[in-house]
């Protein structure tokens, strides 16, 4: 069964379950840790750390309620 | 200070506030040696000042101490305080005992270094402001820097000796300007260490280089905004000034009988308010001004001709400024180049050429475009296709797929969609810990652990898996990256006895001990008070046998027992076993790790009793079960991603607050709950920062170059675009979860939640912000809404 949104002109076929799809950066986890490629963790280690040329991610987000 | 006359003072400062609107005041507490006061004396002058300045404004309460009286006692009273203390450190043991002995000749070194250990403790961290050293060219600079750094402060400063034209400071024959010597050696470290650290004086000449405003009183040509209050209640002008001559700071005025008004009219504080015009001709007409200001004011003083003068420091001030802005700061040795990891002990066969280390290497492909110029993501381009990775990405898999997004934009997410994001969190980690596997060779522990953990990964995968997708490992990791020269690489030994452990692996290995605690990730700590060097840790069958110090226990994780050995030693009490959630096995109530404390503002809680770790167990346990019956679609999110709650103190102003961090992905922070209903709300809320945390691990849904601001209806202060879309995610959840429950009170925080994510969703859409991917992610939000 699938359900429409729309957005814009367009309209799109969602599926209500999400095809089985592999997880990004699959070859990380199933690479031994000995085997993978320095280059390779480098780069996707970036991404989380301090670069000098693109401020960083949002770190910390927090929340106060009075509930 | 009696305290009619700190609830005076108290008075004084509030007026102050009211009167001029001050967004915040800093008072700090200073000597003699405040700790002196005890513990309660301390919470007395503090719960005062609260008091009344709270109310009217935002209080920075400071306290500079040697640290030699503080106990675990003054540093619980400090943090309930909001106390941040900064402590005085010459540098090394040697350093130090120069000028920081006891009466008798005794040094007090291995006293303030048990202080700042203390300090360092993530339940005492929010009260460490940092290390004030004072310039003793006695010592060697880059000796002195290393060994404030190896003491992990939040900020370090450095102050020149006491000095005027009257008694001049102390200078070798030759050497013309060897205090500015002193400092760019210092300078030249730092930078190459990537500044790891903000050094105050060395922060403020570059920020007033810039236009910037300095942030201490030495440097720069702001107003003098700070008078001192005696312990009799007398008005006097910085302590500094008792180094000119016997009186100096004398005002005359007292806080029982004068506003703070008439002490800033004194002659005296407000020629140094009055900025490039209260200097003397000199300075009126240096080419460094700007950022020099003239020096400390203290430092002006001649006989004769008052404080009217260049600083004494003048030839040292203008070698500093001018090499620091020249990039000319060399002296006599090479600049060192920025920091980076060495090469790989073992590089892997089939790997392909490296590049440069974290801060030399390539913009992350698939990044690019987050760094592209505004206007930013052009609003006419089209929507991706489904089908394509919604961000560019470095390869084929990197992203996730657009039906996974378009899951997780409705707000909810399946089990397929939040389990990709569970996954993610884990390669991420994997991926840090082998980025930073070539600097872990330098050090025998640390390369000892990373051999045990890459033979681990290999003969027990799963246990290897448990612990590497433990929030903290990661945060620890990151830290290492961001911070290279603070990395904390001994934890690679840590990360693999517990990775052993969990295995039932034997294994003998050097593990490091912080700060006087022995901590195995999702296992347990184990307090090791007086270790100087790493423990000794045997894993075996018959449990984990650890050997420092004086201490040699055996302990078997899970038990709460602790075997003592049969001549007696160890300390049974030490064991701190992890604590998880009953019937929610991965959930672990975290009050141990030592990389918990990542929360900014929000102090997070000591160990746990029994008794409260107990109620917490039942709290949550309720709390997921709430969630699981009133709100089942979020359900898969908190069973994916939550692995770790950390208990905060409670919040002073009497709020629920709750937090998460993405680099410390799978754990949320919370204050005590008054029960399950509100707990659940803060989990369902953090967990979708969580989610959205793990989404943006892989895909770019907002334009990072964009610089604006937007003004969102629950913050005061206006956000930046990733975190209006963060907050709307947030809230988007939290006002599904009251839609979910009876009652009129029920309904109003429904709207209320509803109509602020309808509104920032709106803004969102408009701004052009937001990359294709993270339009069709909020137009999957707003569908969501747009069925309530
Ligand atoms: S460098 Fe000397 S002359 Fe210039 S502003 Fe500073 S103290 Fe005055």
């Amino acid at each position: 069964m699938t359900h429409h949104v729309r957005w814009g002109d367009q309209v799109d076929r969602i599926p209500d379950r999400p095809t089985t799809a592999t997880a990004p950066l699959d070859d990380l986890r199933h690479t031994p840790l000995g085997r993978i490629p320095i280059a390779r963790a480098r780069t996707v280690a970036l991404s989380d750390t301090r670069t000098t040329d693109r401020p960083s991610r949002l770190d910390v987000a927090a929340f106060g309620s009075s509930i | 200070m009696s305290p009619e006359t700190v609830a005076a003072a108290a008075g004084r400062i509030a007026e102050h506030a009211v009167a001029h609107r001050l967004d915040a005041v800093r008072v700090v507490l200073h000597g003699g040696e405040p700790l002196l006061a005890g513990a309660a004396g301390l919470a007395g002058v503090a719960a005062e000042l609260r008091r009344q300045l709270d109310p009217v404004t935002r209080l920075d309460l400071r306290m500079q101490s040697n640290g030699v009286l503080l106990t675990e006692e003054i540093a619980e009273v400090l943090v309930d305080h909001g106390v941040a203390v900064g402590i005085s450190l010459d540098g090394d043991r040697a350093a130090n005992d120069r000028h920081r002995r006891y009466a008798n000749g005794a040094s007090s070194h291995t006293q303030v270094l048990r202080a700042l250990a203390l300090l360092r403790r993530p339940e005492y961290r929010p009260a460490y402001a940092g290390l004030l050293c004072t310039v003793d060219l006695a010592n060697d600079p880059v000796r002195v820097y290393r060994a404030l750094l190896a003491e992990d402060p939040p900020h370090i400063d450095f102050l020149l000796p006491h000095a005027n034209w009257e008694r001049p400071p102390p200078r070798p024959p030759g050497v013309p300007t060897p205090y500015a010597h002193w400092l760019l050696a210092v300078h030249r470290q730092w930078t190459a260490d990537g500044r790891p650290v903000p050094i105050r004086l060395l922060d403020s000449l570059l920020a007033t280089a810039t236009g910037g405003v300095s942030g201490t009183e030495a440097v720069g040509l702001a107003a003098a905004d700070l008078a001192v209050i005696e312990t009799d209640g007398s008005y006097e002008q910085v302590d500094s000034l008792k180094s000119a001559f016997d009186g100096a700071p004398a005002t005359g005025l007292d806080v029982l009988t004068h506003p703070i008004d008439e002490v800033a009219a004194h002659p005296m504080i407000a020629v140094r308010q009055a900025g490039l015009a209260g200097l003397c001709a000199t300075c009126r007409s240096c080419p460094v001004v700007r950022q020099c200001g003239g020096g400390l004011f203290a430092h002006r003083y001649r006989p004769g001709h008052g404080f009217d003068n260049p600083s004494v420091y003048c030839t040292d001030l203008v070698r500093l400024i001018s090499a620091m802005s020249a990039g000319d700061d060399a002296g006599d040795r090479p600049v060192t180049r920025p920091a980076t990891i060495p090469a790989p002990r073992r590089p892997p066969a089939d790997g392909p050429p490296e590049p440069s280390g974290p801060s030399g290497g390539p913009p992350e492909p698939g990044r690019a475009a987050a760094a592209s110029p505004r206007p930013g993501p052009s609003r006419a381009t089209a929507p991706p296709e489904p089908g394509r990775p919604a961000a560019a990405s470095p390869r084929p898999g990197d992203s996730l797929a657009p039906a996974i997004l378009d899951d997780l934009g409705s707000g909810y997410g399946g089990d397929d969609a939040v389990g990709q994001l569970a996954a993610i969190h884990l390669a991420k980690t994997r991926a840090l810990l082998v980025a930073l596997s070539p600097a872990a060779a330098t050090s025998s522990v640390a390369a000892a652990g990373w051999d045990l953990l890459v033979d681990l990964d290999v003969t027990a995968p799963d246990a290897v898996r448990e612990v590497l997708a433990h929030p903290f490992v990661r945060r620890w990791a990151h830290r290492c990256h961001d911070r290279p020269a603070l990395a904390d690489l001994g934890r690679l030994a840590a990360v693999a006895a517990a990775a052993a452990i969990r295995a039932g692996a034997t294994a003998d290995l050097a593990v490091p001990v912080r700060d006087g605690v022995l901590d195995l990730p999702t296992v347990g700590a184990l307090v090791v008070p007086d270790a100087d060097r790493p423990a000794a840790v045997s894993v075996s069958a018959g449990g984990v046998r650890v050997r420092a110090g004086d201490t040699d226990v055996t302990v078997r994780p899970g038990d709460t027992a602790v075997t003592a050995r049969p001549d007696g030693a160890g300390h049974p009490a030490g064991w701190r076993p992890v604590r998880r959630v009953p019937g929610r096995a991965p959930v672990l109530i975290e009050d141990t790790d030592p990389y918990r404390d990542c929360y900014q503002d929000l102090p997070v809680a000591p160990r746990l009793s029994g008794p409260d770790a107990a109620r917490w167990q039942r709290h949550l346990d309720a709390a997921i079960r709430r969630i699981d019956a009133e709100a089942g679609e979020y359900a898969p999110g908190v069973g994916a991603v939550l692995r770790a709650v950390v208990p905060l103190r409670p919040d002073r102003g009497g709020r629920q607050r709750s937090a998460a961090a993405a680099t410390a992905f799978g754990a949320v922070a919370v204050t005590p709950a008054p029960d399950d209903a509100a707990l659940a709300v803060l989990l369902v809320h953090e967990v979708q920062h969580l989610k959205l945390d793990g989404v943006l691990d892989v895909c770019d849904l907002v334009d990072r170059g964009d610089p604006r601001r937007v003004r969102v209806p629950w913050r005061e202060d206006p956000r930046p675009v990733e975190g209006v879309l963060h907050g709307t995610y947030a809230h988007l959840a939290v006002a599904d979860v009251w839609r979910r429950r009876p009652g009129a009170a029920a309904g109003a925080h429904h709207r209320r939640y509803r109509d602020w994510t309808a509104g920032a969703l709106d803004t969102l859409l408009d701004l052009g912000a937001l990359t294709p991917a993270g339009e069709r992610f909020a137009r999957r939000m707003r569908a969501t809404v747009d069925t309530w």
